[in-house]
């Protein structure tokens, strides 16, 4: 297990190295010249000059590069170009953030999502199978943005429950945190719970098919005992493969959300960072987005064996 | 004893409570996080928001455009036009403590000029040098006489910083020390920029709030929404769409005033290939292109009838508005004949603009429009950074631009019409047209450069190098117990006077 860990996590260096290559060259495909996108309104062309010596965007691409890793290889990420602060502490600052918005849809689509799923499996067929399926639907379809305006009309400004937007840190204020991030966790969370709701039923029915599900029936053990030992145990590999999945995605910012609630997160600070062609920012939030996906799916090969341990050798 | 020490306790628990309840935070809502926070270097019309609560600047201008004293209180032109003699307000200092007086001011002329990333180069070039009489008298000589030159240091320009601040080295915009009535205190990127009152302010009485807290909130329905919730008391940019909301809310009040900003479609008329298109060489398919249009179509569909349809680029709230010039009504039939005058097949035009809602939607009124007079109008909408360096390379037919405006004409009209105007990128090249911008730069008197403006005017409407289609107007949604908000035609907050009512 140790060393299957290790080998993974050695295999994670070249990948992130190629994903910062690929990164780089895409965004130079760009067009626009970030100096351009620097320069204001009256676009003074010793300005534009000046800007493009100041940010190495006058040296060929290999030198830009090898200056941006080495940095990185020192623990700096550099300045943003845009607003000059440095890059790291923008990291810092946002990436606490995102990871508990993530934690915090991934739980409510997990509780939400397998129960259901289950259930309409067992029941399949039946008015609660399509009523389960036609929710999940809905949920899945419903446009975040939309949602989102929705909830703060109901509840920020018609009862006055909830703030309409904005952010305290969890450790500033736990209370006030959570009343912060409750709404854009349900925002998120419903589009997450539909999809492991969709799937928990779809590999929950596959899986009573199975012999061995017969057999233990056939042995006279409890349906319940063969529902949650044999069926959900099985059923739910796929399931930690697209929560994982969808979790990783959670991760890389979810730019609408953020942008209704008015939330620090990830998804802004890469959108703004493409359209002011903030390569630095663009390309350090990748870089950071692409190391937490290979944890994660590191953590679900190590879910995958727990579950089923077939998979270990 | 027991119960007088209860009470003591639950005295002073009050008195906390009822003290934080007044140490009040003004929140506002902006529409763009600012750039860089140096007067010097920023470029972003929200940066001039945060600097306006930030950064006293020499003089201001007032709801008329008229100049009106900040820093200096008193100023003196030689009767050459020339020379300039401000007289400095006595008693301030920067928020660092440092004394403001005229070598302060002379040093941030020379820094506005000399930084090599400064965007004020430009807009102070005509000042040649700046000399110290005393602490409170500083004369600024010209090149020339360059009658802007009060409106300029109007705004960024004349944005005074800390001496002290700006020569301690480190990136000045991360911890910038102005003299305005509030002063920074934390910066979080694309989230927020939290001022703190600067209890040494010349004009202390004028601050109403401890706090001002600027939050970076880029859709206007969330803003206003949040606006609604009571979690901002001031919201700018509210949507037209969104100002019926506004109005029947009680709890909210809506201030606004006629813009400076002028949005149009510019024609290449010189600049590459792209100018060699009929329309691009020919005025009187322009001036056809012109009546094709209605004005108050493009306003009603697109802006729910709230901003201002014009055909001239400064707005009829400047002094140097041309009354002589109506806005043609459209006449299909008159642009046929002018089409048919000039012959060939039917005119072709491409108009890029950068992808916003609001520019698409006035392109494809535009295309509706010129097609029923004849015009072949295609569409090229671009992310904004690839659609302004294509504007900038003149790769463009035709273009819609917004251009925010100034208080003078001169920045307006020389940056779009000077043959070296800064905006001049469509290359519109006209000898009596630059005669005309030099003289009105020139002349001190208000009469004469009226006079000026007013043929300008006249030969840019002749030639049509761009159809200027429509005045923005500035809407600000607030919560209706802060008083004090009043918007000029910078679309500027000015936070001086703003206060909570009693």
């Amino acid at each position: 297990m140790f060393l299957f860990i290790l080998r993974r996590l050695a295999i994670a260096i070249p990948t992130l190295l190629l994903v910062s290559i690929l990164v780089f060259g895409l965004l130079k495909l760009l067009p626009g010249d970030p100096a351009i996108a620097l320069a204001g309104e009256d676009r003074d062309p010793a300005v534009i000059e000046f800007l493009r010596h100041k940010y190495m965007l006058d040296q060929p691409l290999y030198t830009q590069y090898v200056h941006w890793l080495w940095g990185i290889l020192q623990g700096d990420f550099g300045l943003s170009i845009r607003t000059k602060l440095p890059i790291g502490e923008m990291i810092l600052e946002k990436l606490p953030v995102t990871i508990q918005l993530s934690v915090m849809a991934m739980i409510l689509a997990l509780v939400i999502g397998i129960p259901a799923g289950v259930i309409a499996a067992l029941k399949r067929g039946t008015p609660v199978d399509y009523g389960v399926s036609i929710l999940g639907l809905a949920g899945l379809s419903v446009p975040s943005f939309w949602l989102g305006i929705m909830l703060i009309l109901a509840f920020a400004v018609k009862l006055g429950w909830l703030p309409s937007g904005g952010y305290v840190g969890l450790f500033d204020s736990p209370l006030d945190n959570l009343r912060y991030m409750l709404m854009p966790s349900i925002v998120l969370g419903t589009a997450a719970a539909a999809i492991v709701m969709r799937h928990t039923r779809s590999s929950m029915l596959q899986t009573l098919r199975q012999d061995y599900v017969r057999t233990a029936r056939a042995k006279g053990l409890k349906e319940r005992i063969v529902v949650i030992r044999h069926v959900l145990r099985n059923g739910l590999i796929p399931v930690v493969t697209v929560s994982s999945l969808h979790f990783g995605e959670l991760l890389s910012g979810a730019v609408l959300t953020e942008q209704v609630f008015g939330i620090p997160g990830f998804g802004k600070m890469v959108v703004d960072g493409v359209f002011g062609r903030d390569y630095a920012v663009v390309q350090a939030v990748v870089l950071c987005s692409s190391a937490m996906f290979l944890l994660l799916n590191l953590f679900a090969d190590i879910a995958y064996v727990i579950l089923s341990p077939r998979l270990r050798g | 004893m027991g119960t007088s020490i209860k009470a003591l306790l639950m005295a002073s628990a009050m008195a906390v409570t009822i003290g934080s309840a007044h140490a009040a935070t003004l929140r506002v809502g902006l529409q763009d996080d600012p750039d860089s926070l140096d007067p010097a270097a920023s470029g972003t019309y929200t940066g001039r928001i945060v600097f306006a609560a930030m950064c006293d600047k020499l003089v201001d201008i007032n709801a008329n455009l008229e100049i009106v004293p900040q820093l200096a209180t008193a100023w003196t032109w030689n009767d050459k036009g020339t020379d300039v003699t401000f007289t400095l307000r006595s008693g301030v200092t920067f928020q660092d403590g440092t004394p403001f007086d005229a070598a302060a001011v002379k040093f941030n002329i020379e820094r506005m000029t000399t930084l090599k990333d400064s965007k004020r180069k430009a807009e102070l070039a005509p000042i040649d040098t700046v000399e110290v009489v005393d602490p409170t008298h500083v004369i600024f000589h010209l090149k020339g006489p360059f009658a802007p030159l009060l409106s300029v240091l109007s705004d960024r320009a004349g944005m005074m910083v800390s001496p002290t601040a700006a020569q301690k080295g480190g990136e000045f915009a991360t911890n910038p020390v102005c003299s305005g009535p509030y002063m920074l205190k934390a910066r979080k990127q694309r989230d927020s920029i939290t001022l703190d009152k600067y209890a040494g302010y010349w004009n202390a009485d004028s601050i109403g709030y401890d706090e001002i807290q600027y939050l970076i909130i880029p859709d206007s329905t969330v803003r206003l929404s949040r606006l609604q919730a009571g979690d901002l008391e001031v919201a700018e940019r509210i949507a037209p769409t969104d100002l019926a909301t506004v109005r029947s809310d009680n709890k909210l009040a809506l201030h606004s005033s006629p813009g400076l900003a002028v949005s149009h479609l510019m024609i290449n008329v010189g600049n590459g290939e792209k100018a060699k298109t009929p329309i691009g060489t020919d005025p009187r398919l322009r001036k056809a292109l012109e009546l094709s249009l209605d004005r108050n179509v493009i306003n009603q569909v697109a802006f729910n009838g709230e901003f201002i349809p014009d055909n001239q680029m400064i707005p009829s709230s400047s002094a140097f508005y041309s009354k002589s010039h109506p806005i043609p009504a459209r006449d299909v039939e008159k642009a046929k004949a002018l089409i048919a005058e000039v012959g060939g097949a039917a005119p072709k035009l491409e108009i890029t603009y950068e992808n916003s809602l609001t520019d698409g939607r006035v392109a494809q009124i535009i295309q509706a429009l010129a097609s029923e007079a004849g015009f072949d109008v295609q569409l090229l909408p671009l992310e904004t950074t690839s659609a302004i360096q294509r504007y900038l390379a003149g790769d463009f037919q035709a273009y819609i631009g917004n251009w925010s405006g100034r208080a003078d004409p001169d920045p307006t009209l020389y940056a779009f019409f000077g043959s070296d105007g800064s905006q001049n990128v469509n290359k519109y090249k006209n000898p009596e047209m630059d005669k005309t911008l030099v003289a009105a730069r020139q002349a001190s008197d208000e009469a004469t450069r009226r006079q000026l403006y007013e043929k300008a005017t006249d030969i840019y409407l002749t030639d049509l190098p761009t159809i200027p289609l429509y005045h923005p107007n500035w809407f600000y949604g607030a919560r209706a117990d802060v008083t004090g908000i009043t918007i000029f035609p910078d679309g500027i907050l000015r936070v001086q006077g703003v206060k909570p009512a009693k």
